[in-house]
């Protein structure tokens, strides 16, 4: 699992003592994280990887399974990400530490209905680890609509095997969102008619 | 945010295609639809604060010059209240749109950020939207529209068009013959920024200004167009100026632009006080050049080609026509070939 994770440049001794926590608490459930500075967490996408992708035309935001945005202090890129993540139904985290003054930004959101795949969590370090378990549980167990959530297991041959191979390389999907999206909907569309 | 909210006019102009919770393809064709559209993107507004625009409603075919001066004034008469621009618009000729928009905004010290959909309102069957629409999550629609107004609060003061992962600027950008949801590709110094965890511009880009826009629309669409191929028929060009053709632009060859049997008409064209342009991104410069004809190898197609038009609108003496379309306006020239 792939996450995210963005926090704001600042001189707050303690927020930067938050932030190490987040992230901390994050490799240590196991996850790959990714933050907006530099020197963390990049090295564990590849170079080529990150290449590959913006070569493609893609978004590499659009490859992490969730977003998590540290928002006590908040830069111009706060609600970028958000905004971002919302229409890309990316499930995200936004924090905001208790004592530090800061506002969530959904407010200036434009439907009375906040997404299911956004969680807004006003905190205080003690609180962290909890949150963030909950966060990757959300993701893992796909509580955030429009995610897949039944394991089911099919039998195929090795020929049935190489098409999906084939289709999922040349749809730039993977093999099983292949199936759901372009086979089994598709049947089902036609099906209802 | 750390700083005031910013105010973006969103202009509509075409290419605003999302697909709705229900699956279906809605753009804004007429003013009336721009209330339901914004509501299918609440997320829009915890960016900034949006004034939304009618301008034009058709496909990109549909696009004329006279519509490029439209929207030039249209951006001249908000952009003192605005703190950025963008403008959707139709894939054919969001380029065209892009670069003749440099030519008419000048002293520009804000963004005008184009963006485009590939989906339109008449793809409503599954047939139509095949590879385009069942591949929407990773073609980045409204992603590209968050993107698009992300940059017009930047620190960015020129005309860019904003798609997949890259900013461009409009003058400096062709459409993608690859494969790829890169549907358009810089050249030159054009790839101004890129997303990847955020948006990030390059240090090349002009910044922002704040000195007062002058918006410079006035235009000569007479011109005529030709592309030089083994088929081509040297009597076109007499025909082109029976129809009152005032410039010539010819995609011509890079090594010797046009053949012989050209010569006698482009001498005709001269004459009747008709500049030549030729062309070629690849093409040297010779003794030829400035003789017979205006060599341009250090711009895109399409810059040459609105600039020209742009540049007709305020002179047809050849020698100053000439001077203007090789003075650099917004950056369009590429600088390895100068």
């Amino acid at each position: 699992m792939r996450i995210f994770v963005h926090t704001t440049y600042n001189h707050r001794d303690y927020l930067k003592r938050l932030y190490a926590k987040i992230v901390d608490v994050l490799k240590d459930s196991g996850v790959m994280v990714i933050t907006n500075h530099d020197h963390e967490g990049k090295e564990d996408l590849t170079k080529s990887e990150i290449e590959r992708m913006s070569d493609a035309g893609e978004n590499v935001l659009d490859k992490m399974d969730g977003i998590i945005i540290e928002a006590s202090v908040q830069d111009s890129e706060v609600g970028y990400l958000l905004a971002y993540a919302i229409a890309q139904k990316k499930p995200i985290l936004y924090l905001y530490e208790k004592h530090s003054g800061a506002k969530s930004v959904m407010g200036y959101f434009t439907n009375s209905k906040i997404p299911d795949s956004v969680k807004i969590q006003v905190y205080e370090e003690p609180d962290l680890p909890a949150i963030l378990s909950d966060f990757l549980h959300r993701i893992e167990t796909g509580e955030s609509k429009d995610l897949p959530t039944i394991k089911f297991t099919l039998r195929i041959t090795p020929q049935i095997e190489r098409f999906l191979k084939l289709k999922a390389k040349q749809y730039r999907t993977t093999k099983a969102d292949y199936l759901r999206d372009k086979v089994i909907k598709k049947y089902m569309e036609g099906d209802e008619k | 945010m750390a700083k005031s909210r910013s105010k973006i006019a969103l202009l509509f102009f075409g290419g605003s295609g999302i697909q709705t919770g229900d699956g279906r393809i809605f753009e804004v064709t007429k003013k009336e639809e721009i209330t339901a559209w914004l509501k299918e993107l609440p997320e829009l507004g915890i960016l900034a604060d949006i004034e939304p625009v009618f301008v034009f409603g058709g496909p990109a075919s549909e696009v004329t010059p006279a519509l490029w001066s439209a929207l030039a004034k249209k951006i001249g008469e908000l952009y003192p209240s605005v703190d950025g621009v963008v403008v959707t618009h139709g894939i054919d000729t969001i380029v065209y749109t892009g670069a003749m928009l440099s030519f008419m905004l000048h002293n520009l010290g804000k963004p005008v950020v184009l963006t485009t959909s590939p989906l339109a309102k008449e793809m409503q069957s599954p047939a139509d939207s095949e590879g385009l629409v069942s591949d929407y999550r990773n073609l980045g629609v409204r992603a590209n529209l968050i993107n698009a107004l992300q940059v017009a609060t930047m620190n960015l003061g020129e005309v860019v068009i904003m798609h997949g992962n890259r900013v461009m600027r409009a003058n400096q950008t062709i459409k993608s013959i690859g494969p790829g949801q890169n549907f358009f590709e810089p050249i030159g110094e054009g790839l101004l920024g890129k997303v990847d965890f955020g948006i990030k511009l390059f240090g090349h880009v002009r910044e922002r200004g704040k000195g007062k826009l002058k918006v410079d629309a006035a235009l000569d669409d007479h011109v005529c167009t030709m592309r030089i191929q083994p088929a081509s028929h040297a009597e076109q060009i007499a025909r082109m100026i029976a129809s009152g053709c005032r410039a010539l632009m010819l995609r011509s060859y890079s090594t010797l632009p046009y053949p012989q049997s050209f010569i006698p008409y482009l001498r005709l064209a001269q004459e009747k006080g008709i500049p030549v342009v030729c062309h070629n991104l690849f093409a040297l410069k010779s003794t030829r050049a400035n003789e017979e004809y205006i060599l341009i190898n250090d711009m895109t197609y399409e810059a040459a080609l609105t600039k020209c038009m742009w540049v007709l609108g305020k002179t047809r003496e050849r020698e100053e026509f000439r001077k203007l379309l090789y003075r650099d306006v917004a950056g369009e020239r590429i600088k390895a070939n100068v």
